[in-house]
């Protein structure tokens, strides 16, 4: 027995010392894009047009439709839409929370397990040793590009969400208190702060690289068979999704010491 | 470029899948400008000699050198200079499937030099193509075109830099007749220019016309090598 949780500690040191070896080359990698960026450039742009522009739509149905039920679950409150405190916590609840990690959880699903499954199935198609074989390292030509597309594409989704999430809240705001759009507008915009902005930015970002590092790491981790293909991609869902929260909390965590989150 | 060593050295290469040897213990030499055939039945690691001498695959145990370099503790510039110098045609074609047939030869020559305008790189696929006589449009996908039209492009993304070893894994298989004719034409013209060829395969009269030195795996194990002569009495038995 003794014997077996040693090698099964070996086993998750050699794993995580791996895991860890992989995401610092992918940085590093990173860092050298811009010198070879011929070559990777259009990997970049397909993955902003498939992870951005392509989840428009979904992001916008999703974002207004959660906007318009904070409000029409708060207006069962007493005095829930009357005062300055309705645009405050909109803009912490949609701008702060919902919006990035709704924006996450949309990624995850459509860009990551896509991410996952394409890159295993090049392993096993032996595409990425044909990269290899014409000395270009997958990593740098795969990894990358995705690296830095689902980071500016999270970012950007994530700005619009927050629009169309305040849209949707204020909207069904107006038909029930009567205000009217352009007021609600008016002093939702005098709420806000810097670093509202900030914080979902740099929230926004920190899931983007957490989402495109493990995706790329679980797709490059498929030996060879087909069958571990879905196995990694379902793993690789479960595991941003958990990094994401714990990030999610680390940042609220750093906000609240820096007596940030009351502004 | 020292000439005077073989290019590619193995010192007790093994190599193991879940516990088991898929090479065991092999140690063999590459000789510069010849053309050497690995051969030997179906999983006797044939493609992984291959893919190790390639750098493609990293062993467990032993040494593979290049150029008298171990491949394992090369930096990656050297890595990467060595890729540039060699070529690889895999069984299975492995085109990029996301890229066009234009974009899968383009990419090794950027690879070696990013100058590339893209007209100099629409010339040279062109020319590649017509070479071994594909009449292609390379905006296609490879999944558009056969698997017997996937291997010559395969051919042509692996020798496009004119690389100076050759390593073809399986190069006759999915090919029809008139396919496997332009194929060993190609590789006959790499032969004559000087190149160092490495090739898995079962095909007999490859072998024959081909290769001067003949390396027959069994069991992941080198069992034999020599010349066609010297290994005719296995051959029999493998091909």
């Amino acid at each position: 027995m003794v014997e077996t949780i040693g090698l099964q500690v070996r086993q998750s040191i050699k794993q995580i010392s791996y895991a860890a070896g992989f995401q610092l080359f992918l940085f590093r990698e990173t860092f050298n894009f811009l010198s070879r960026r011929r070559i990777g450039l259009k990997v970049l742009i397909m993955q902003i047009l498939f992870t951005g522009v392509e989840a428009l739509s979904i992001i916008s149905l999703l974002s207004l439709g959660i906007g318009a039920v904070i409000i029409i679950q708060g207006a069962q409150l007493p005095d829930f839409l009357l005062g300055d405190q309705l645009y405050r916590i909109l803009i912490i609840v949609i701008t702060r929370e919902l919006g990035p990690l709704l924006t996450a959880f949309v990624i995850i699903a459509r860009s990551g397990s896509a991410i996952t499954t394409e890159l295993g199935n090049m392993v096993v198609s032996h595409e990425m040793e044909a990269y290899l074989s014409v000395g270009i390292h997958p990593v740098s030509q795969l990894g990358v590009p995705r690296l830095i597309g689902v980071s500016l594409s999270m970012v950007l989704l994530t700005m619009y969400s927050n629009v169309f999430g305040l849209l949707g809240s204020l909207t069904v705001s107006s038909i029930i208190s009567g205000v009217r759009l352009t007021d609600q507008l008016a002093a939702l915009f005098s709420n806000f702060h810097m670093v509202d902005i900030i914080a979902s930015v740099a929230k926004s970002f920190i899931f983007g690289l957490i989402i495109a590092a493990t995706s790329v790491y679980y797709g490059f981790s498929v030996n060879g068979a087909v069958t571990e293909v879905p196995v990694k991609t379902i793993r690789s869902i479960g595991m941003s999704i958990v990094l994401c929260i714990i990030a999610d909390g680390i940042i609220i965590l750093i906000t609240v010491l820096l007596g940030a989150s009351n502004l | 470029m020292n000439k005077t060593i073989p290019p590619i050295v193995f010192n007790g290469v093994s190599l193991y899948f879940n516990n088991r040897a898929a090479l065991d213990d092999v140690t063999l030499e590459f000789q510069r400008g010849k053309t050497t055939a690995v051969i030997g039945s179906s999983g006797s690691g044939k493609s992984l000699v291959l893919k190790c001498a390639a750098g493609l695959i990293f062993p467990d145990e032993g040494i593979i050198a290049y150029e008298g370099t171990s491949i394992a503790s090369m930096k990656e510039t050297l890595y990467q200079q060595m890729q540039a110098r060699t070529g690889f045609h895999f069984q299975d074609a492995a085109l990029w499937a996301n890229k066009s047939l234009g974009e899968n030869l383009s990419l090794p020559l950027l690879s070696t030099n990013p100058d590339y305008t893209d007209s100099d790189l629409k010339n040279k696929v062109d020319e590649s193509f017509a070479s071994v006589g594909l009449k292609l449009d390379p905006s296609l996908r490879p999944a558009s075109i056969s698997m017997g039209q996937r291997k010559l492009v395969s051919f042509l993304r692996a020798t496009i830099t004119r690389p100076e070893i050759l390593f073809l894994d399986d190069p006759l298989a999915f090919m029809d007749r008139e396919g496997s004719r332009q194929l060993i034409a190609e590789i006959e013209q790499f032969r004559d220019d000087g190149a160092t060829i490495i090739i898995a395969t079962h095909d007999s009269t490859l072998i024959k016309t081909m290769a001067d030195q003949i390396m027959v795996l069994t069991h992941g194990r080198l069992s034999a090598s020599g010349s066609y002569q010297d290994v005719l009495p296995l051959l029999r038995e493998l091909v």
